[in-house]
């Protein structure tokens, strides 16, 4: 039996992020995390696709439930 | 400059803008403190004014043992001294049972809050580095910095501070440019980092808009 797939995305914040993580092919997994990712994206947070060891990051305007692996960050502003 | 009443070592250690604590006995921020906030903020002598000295001196538990001659050695203000001279008496008693069982539990929670920030900290880092290329870990490591390329131009990012910590390479220029743009001071530094990396790699043009320029 294959272990289920799990992708991820991590949410920065004071504790160093939070990890939600769905199986793609479960859809109540995915809704759940398509919910957190327009939540926190609907309060400013931004999202990357991101690679392995360091691959060029794109940023994503919505949420796939392809993506293995996703970083949200909060807004920035100029210091 | 912003001085910090240590309860716990019952002395004034001071910190400096970017973040380091420096006292004469320990680092250790596992007490509670109160802050005495320099009016000019800063790096040099500044003038401590009476107000402030005031809203201090109301908080008791805070300067029950006030070394006030040590905070004036260790910097050195140009007026408002001998305000400190006329204004604090020191009590001269032990602690109650009360006001001990007081400070103890205001220490374990300060130490609480240090051991979660250092754990936040640690997480972050770990975040950073397993998105770093082999050659952006090894400088990270050794220099304190990592290269990111963006689709225009190439950026330095320096790990020491999240403040005009992000330098533009290429320029000729013997003092580069540098950019200033960070999230929210309440994420952990090694996320801030990282934050900086993304936005430079995938949202160049945003983060220069957004970013200070020096």
């Amino acid at each position: 039996m294959n272990a289920p797939i799990r992708h991820n995305m991590s949410i920065m914040d004071p504790s160093g992020h939070t990890t939600v993580a769905w199986d793609p092919s479960v859809t109540a997994e995915v809704d759940a995390a398509r919910a957190t990712f327009n939540e926190m994206t609907g309060k400013g947070y931004q999202a990357f696709h991101v690679g392995r060891r360091g691959q060029q990051a794109e940023r994503m305007r919505e949420f796939d439930p392809a993506a293995e692996q996703m970083i949200l960050i909060p807004q920035l502003r100029g210091g | 400059m912003i001085f910090y009443y240590s309860a716990g070592t019952d002395e004034w250690i001071t910190r400096t803008d970017s973040g380091t604590w420096t006292t004469s006995a320990s680092t250790t921020m596992g007490d509670p403190y109160w802050a005495l906030e320099n009016s000019t903020s800063s790096t040099g002598g500044g003038t401590i004014t009476l107000a402030q000295y005031q809203v201090l001196a109301a908080q008791q538990q805070a300067i029950n043992s006030m070394l006030a001659q040590q905070c004036l050695t260790t910097q050195s203000y140009t007026s408002a001294s001998n305000n400190f001279a006329q204004l604090y008496q020191p009590p001269q008693r032990e602690r109650t049972p009360e006001e001990a069982a007081e400070f103890i539990r205001a220490q374990e929670a300060a130490q609480a809050r240090e051991t979660d920030r250092q754990k936040a900290h640690k997480r972050a880092e770990e975040l950073l580095l397993a998105h770093l290329t082999p050659a952006q870990r090894e400088t990270y490591t050794k220099n304190g910095w990592f290269v990111v390329e963006g689709k225009k131009q190439r950026y330095r990012i320096h790990t020491n501070s999240v403040a005009g910590n992000v330098e533009i390479m290429d320029t000729n220029r013997k003092a580069p440019p540098r950019l200033c743009g960070h999230c929210s001071s309440d994420i952990p530094r090694p996320d801030q980092h990282l934050a900086q990396k993304l936005m430079l790699e995938a949202a160049e043009d945003d983060f220069c808009r957004l970013a200070n320029r020096s």
